[in-house]
């Protein structure tokens, strides 16, 4: 170490602190991604099932009547594996944090909490892309699937509008789940009923009609039929606009969430293992 | 550098009867709510610039003293302001102007390199993009990690660990810096570049408190400690005020084999003697006598000690740990 | 020391180690045996699985309700077979328990059995529980008189997952993330073992190899006794998953035994 040397003055972002939130926004999530994308067993565990979920529903598409395109399936299973990446991922963030020792840091941090686990959440609901990727090249290479894509720009955009509201709901989740004992027993619980009730793999018509109002609450209804419409045709604009008005739902309720979250921790010292 | 009690203009740290109360539940048919008093009531100062020292056993009070300071806690009664702004009601002003370094295996993301960690923590705290490259690099330098920045840092050793989560720390420039036991797992070369380093910070006008088992580490480098026992302070002073406590004492150690507990039992009702402390190393016990107003009081010892085996019996001045291991014993 | 330990006949020692010992070390281990973890995990999620693919095949015009209901409430088994197997010695290995149990000398199989009881029985329990739930909610009627046939088929099944399990969990003793050989073996039967597609789709390299696992056979004896073909008609069946089963648990004693002398050689026991 260099004794004795002085350092010279930081300098700081000129401006309203509200100026910097993109930006430590952004590299949260860009940090997070890079740690969770170089994990193998999660890339795994990301492919894992929704592969064969699409091979379960591709197959039984070939064997049964076949309105459905195959594509529909493959955006289905794509979007059930970004949705376990998001309940395991972000329901534990909390915990996982304070098991790394990395809460009492980031707590400490001047820039509001809230915007560090929201740069966690959006990092993991992003590895969800994996799935998302495997499942169309599945879908094509084994099962001949259409990647036929109507309007490829309102796809991409549907993408990353998903990716963002599943991020925003991780974050929801993540706050929550840390206020309640056993949540994450709860998580085990939660894949199956929403793949179910936003029409993953099975039309909403097809579902009870009390099911709907809950199925239009969560992201994933939304997310999936922007993306079925901007692949395989129809209006992708209107579910887009209603996943947008779900994120901000969300990003409300996290907000108010976290704020909670905080305050508890510094009451109650869980911020460490003590 | 001044270590008298500082004026009320200069305070970095100011604490008034902080009180901290912990509830737990046990069991889990029947919950049971146990109330545990961590900090019972603490007033503390320290001034600008100032190096000051918090002594105390494991479970005192240190830590949760330090996490109130640092914002991570809340109190459950008193007032703490560091510069000037309540740690309650201004937090996110306070986390501006503070940093933590507290060491240890955790506090980091393994997965990323050393400098991508702090990367992540100079936007947290706001530092000008265009600057951030520079601004590591120049706290890297300071810790001694230029060089290894790239690296992950799951394969960094306890010290590196330690080097970056100063390097952290030192990322804003924050005027109040908190070390919790910063040598702590340490090598000894480490260790001493560790002190250089807080002491060069606290010369160049940081306010620094400082947590630490190690006595000759609270004497060398603090200005003032505070020692803290049961959630309690006991004493205050300078490092030199601290030891005028036990000056009047005598301080004899003694090595031996085989002493019973009736021999330690009429030690301690010898008149004069404070307290005997024992520590049994290997198959000998090392005694630790100290007495007030003693006369003769190795020869009395040895007269106790016929027919055991001592090895050595010397007489010496009172140093800052016997001082320490007298103000945190008292009942 | 002598008269401080009494001896035990060998069986006596034997049958207390295989309950005894097996429940205990099920509570230690099994993370989810609180009721608040319970039932999400054990009961809540075979409900949804269930209701998942029914639509599921109601969506793609494959399959009837039965076909499902019968083929995920006799593979819901698998999961407690599987993770709850797996479980029992991976995290003995992560508890780094595992040496100072190896190193006590009591018999090998009643340690090993006695873990597969417990979990015998909350495979059972899931099962019973799925099959209760399709009455209920989706007017599932399997044929009355073969109810007995088609509990012992989901006996049998709950064995051979169990000792599939046994197999799996064997691996844990040396390789490090078991759990994602777990993950992967339990959602391959999903696909392969004709729980959601029928056999006959599959190719036949595949087909094969689903011969070799369990849940196969007994599923589709499941499904024939359900629709009230008869037991006679389902007992080739029951009896190759009992046959299956048993191959799987002989493996895992080998592979356990293999393991525990190589493992004691190189040390890996208490490398996590």
């Amino acid at each position: 170490m260099s004794a004795g040397a002085e350092l010279a003055r930081p300098v700081f972002r000129r401006g309203p602190a509200p100026l910097a939130w993109p930006r430590t926004l952004l590299t949260g999530w860009f940090f997070q991604l890079k740690m969770q994308a170089q994990s193998g067993f999660m890339v795994l565990t990301a492919l894992v099932q929704p592969l064969i979920f699409a091979s379960i529903a591709m197959t039984d598409q070939q064997a049964g009547n076949r309105t459905l395109p195959l594509l529909y399936y493959a955006l289905g299973a794509g979007i059930m594996g970004i949705w376990s990446t998001v309940v395991f991922g972000c329901g534990g963030v909390i915990s996982w944090q304070r098991h790394q020792g990395m809460l009492e840091p980031l707590v400490m941090a001047p820039a509001p909490f809230v915007l560090v686990l929201l740069g966690i959440t959006l990092g993991t609901a992003t590895v969800g892309l994996y799935s998302m990727g495997a499942t169309l090249v599945w879908g094509w290479l084994v099962f001949g699937a259409q990647l036929h894509f109507a309007s490829p720009l309102l796809f991409v955009a549907a993408v990353v509008v998903t990716v963002v509201s599943l991020g925003l709901l991780g974050l929801v989740l993540g706050s929550s789940f840390v206020l309640y004992r056993n949540s994450n027993a709860i998580s085990n619980m939660l894949e199956y009923p929403v793949w179910l009730i936003t029409g993953l793999l099975v039309p909403l018509s097809l579902l009870p009609g009390w099911t709907h109002p809950l199925a239009y609450l969560l992201a994933p209804t939304w997310g999936v039929e922007a993306l079925r419409a901007a692949a395989i045709g129809g209006d992708s604009a209107i579910p887009l606009l209603w996943c947008l008005v779900a994120s901000a739902g969300y990003l409300l309720l996290g907000i108010w969430l976290v704020r909670v979250v905080e305050r508890r921790a510094r009451q109650h010292a869980t911020l460490n293992f003590q | 550098m001044s270590s008298s009690a500082p004026a009320t203009s200069d305070l970095a740290v100011e604490v008034h009867g902080l009180c901290r109360t912990y509830r737990t539940t046990t069991g889990t048919l029947r919950r049971r709510r146990l109330e545990v008093e961590a900090v019972r009531g603490i007033d503390l100062e320290i001034g600008r610039g100032q190096l000051f020292g918090l002594l105390g056993p494991n479970g005192a009070g240190k830590t949760t003293t330090i996490r109130v300071l640092c914002t991570l806690l809340l109190p459950t009664a008193g007032t703490v302001r560091v510069l000037g702004m309540d740690v309650v009601a201004d937090a996110r002003a306070v986390r501006r102007q503070i940093g933590y370094v507290f060491g240890g295996d955790r506090g980091l993301y393994d997965r990323l390199s050393a400098y991508d960690n702090l990367r992540y923590f100079a936007e947290l705290y706001a530092l000008e993009p265009s600057q951030l490259r520079r601004r590591i690099e120049q706290v890297l330098e300071l810790v001694g990690l230029h060089g290894r920045e790239k690296e992950r840092v799951e394969g960094f050793s306890r010290g590196m660990r330690q080097r970056l989560h100063l390097a952290r720390g030192l990322l804003h420039d924050p005027p109040v810096l908190f070390f919790d036991e910063p040598t702590i797992g340490v090598d000894p070369v480490g260790a001493r570049e560790v002190r250089q380093l807080v002491a060069d910070l606290a010369r160049s006008g940081k306010t620094i408190l400082l947590t630490t088992h190690y006595m000759f580490e609270a004497d060398s480098l603090c200005d003032r400690i505070a020692v803290i026992a049961k959630g309690k302070i006991v004493a205050q002073g300078s490092p030199s005020q601290l030891k005028a406590g036990v000056s009047d004492r005598t301080v004899v150690e003694v090595k031996a084999y085989g002493i019973g507990a009736p021999v330690l039992e009429r030690m301690r009702a010898l008149a004069g003697v404070e307290s005997v402390a024992m520590e049994v190393s290997d198959q000998a016990q090392l005694l630790v006598v100290q007495a007030r107003d003693a006369d003769q009081l190795t020869g009395r010892l040895l007269q106790l000690l016929e027919g055991v085996r001592v090895e050595r019996i010397a007489a010496r001045e009172p140093t800052l740990e016997d001082a320490y291991v007298a103000l945190v014993t008292a009942p | 020391m002598s008269g401080l330990v009494a001896p035990r006949s060998p069986g006596t020692h034997f049958w207390r180690v295989f309950f005894i010992g097996g429940l205990i070390s099920y509570r230690a281990l099994f993370y989810w045996i609180s009721p608040w973890q319970y039932i999400p995990t054990m009961l809540g999620a075979p409900l949804f699985q269930i209701l998942f693919f029914v639509y599921l095949g109601r969506a793609a015009g494959v399959g009837s309700t039965n076909f499902f209901v019968v083929g995920n409430s006799i593979q819901i088994c698998s999961m407690a077979g599987i993770y709850g197997m797996t479980m029992a010695i991976a995290n003995e290995r992560s508890f780094q328990t595992l040496s100072p149990i190896l190193a006590t000398p009591s018999n090998r199989l009643a340690l090993f059995l006695g873990r597969g009881l417990p979990v015998l029985i909350s495979a059972l329990q899931t099962c019973l529980f799925g099959f209760l739930v399709s009455a209920l909610l989706l007017g599932f009627r399997p044929s009355l008189p073969d109810l007995p046939g088609l509990a012992l088929a989901v006996l049998v099944t709950s064995a051979s997952c169990t000792g599939f399990g046994m197999a799996l969990g064997s691996i844990g003793l040396r390789v490090r993330d078991v759990f994602l050989v777990s993950n992967i073996a339990y959602f391959l039967m999903l696909l392969l073992c004709g729980v959601e597609v029928p056999i006959g789709r599959l190719p036949l390299l595949l087909r094969a190899l689903a011969q070799l696992l369990p849940l196969t056979h007994g599923i589709a004896a499941g499904r024939a006794l359900a629709a009230g073909a008869g037991f006679l008609t389902a007992l080739p069946n029951i009896l190759l998953e009992l046959l299956v089963g048993c191959a799987w648990a002989a493996a895992a004693y080998l592979l356990f035994a293999f393991f525990e002398r190589s493992g004691r050689r190189s040390g890996a026991f208490d490398r996590l």
